[in-house]
């Protein structure tokens, strides 16, 4: 489902250069770099927006990794380790910008989701409606709808691909909270993508249709 | 399986980490509710969607920065290995 998982191939040579880079091989680290950069940054800025703040965490993800290479312990990938460096980094300078969104992530939970729900299905492959940075503007626009602590945890588990552990362990949160944060989130991005997704009922633009009531399909998703 | 039930289980579903029986019965609830069939087929539309977007590209200043402040760090090349 997921082109940026990696293939064993991949991380067999993610371990070999990390292996490499511990014994001074500095080209190995760099390659290391080429590799994960753009997805530090994303994580960053999709933290800290696009800010110096979130090119300077990209920066110091990366020196701080390479400086504690040795504490690297290769139980977990060495992109789930920087990704929670960048995480760490990132937070730490939120906190000093705008200490009350980070203590959002300790809000209780509120209630049961509201607002009906958007039933139609959607065209098949229906990101290929959109060239490619319209497409991003809507996938923006959608993720910064969500609070920060929805925002975040869908991150790292359904973007950087973090366990629920994984995640839990990063923001100091508890499992079930993450398990439900989660949940959440997926919830109002599909409804936010909904709009733009949809097979409208006359076949139109999508956004112009109305709830599809047809009979149940026979295949299953699963 | 009911659709109230689907929504309790949904998260647990997506993630794959259903009891294979419950796993059983929320797929024939899917066979025979197109809404839920919907809503667990845009979930992971969702998803996929996102997760697929390619990463920005690094500008190639900033790139250029990163390394040459890991090279700054960086013992020389010829003094590593050596006893």
């Amino acid at each position: 489902m997921s082109t940026e998982h990696q293939p064993a191939a991949a991380a067999d040579d993610e371990l070999s250069l990390v292996e490499a880079a511990r014994k001074g091989d500095v080209d190995a680290f760099e390659r290391l770099v080429r590799r994960y950069a753009p997805r530090i940054l994303r994580l960053a800025r999709r933290i800290l927006g696009q800010s110096e703040d979130a090119e300077d965490v990209l920066q110091e993800t990366f020196l701080k990794a390479y400086s504690k290479l040795s504490q690297f312990q290769g139980n977990s990938r060495f992109y789930t380790w920087i990704v929670r460096i960048a995480v760490n980094q990132s937070l730490m300078r939120l906190r000093q910008r705008r200490p009350e969104m980070v203590a959002t992530l300790r809000d209780e939970e509120s209630g049961e989701e509201t607002g009906p729900r958007d039933m139609a299905d959607w065209r098949p492959n229906p990101e290929q409606q959109y060239a490619q940075a319209e497409l991003g503007d809507i996938l923006e626009r959608a993720l910064h709808s969500l609070s920060f602590p929805y925002r975040i945890v869908f991150q790292l588990r359904d973007i950087d691909e973090l366990s629920t552990e994984e995640t839990a362990d990063a923001l100091g949160l508890s499992v079930p909270a993450v398990k439900s944060r989660l949940l959440r989130a997926r919830l109002q991005l599909r409804d936010r993508l909904a709009r733009y997704f949809r097979v409208s009922a006359n076949g139109g633009q999508p956004g112009e249709g109305s709830v599809h009531q047809t009979s149940p399909k026979e295949e299953s998703s699963g | 399986m009911n659709c109230r039930e689907l929504n309790v289980e949904l998260g647990a579903y997506l993630d794959g980490d259903l009891s294979a029986a419950l796993r059983r019965e929320l797929e024939i609830h899917l066979r025979h509710c197109h809404p839920c069939w919907v809503l667990v087929d845009t979930c992971r539309c969702t998803i996929s969607i996102f997760r697929q977007y390619p990463a920005p590209v690094v500008p190639a200043l900033l790139h250029q920065r990163v390394v040459l402040s890991i090279q700054a760090l960086a013992p020389t090349q010829t003094d590593s290995g050596l006893p």
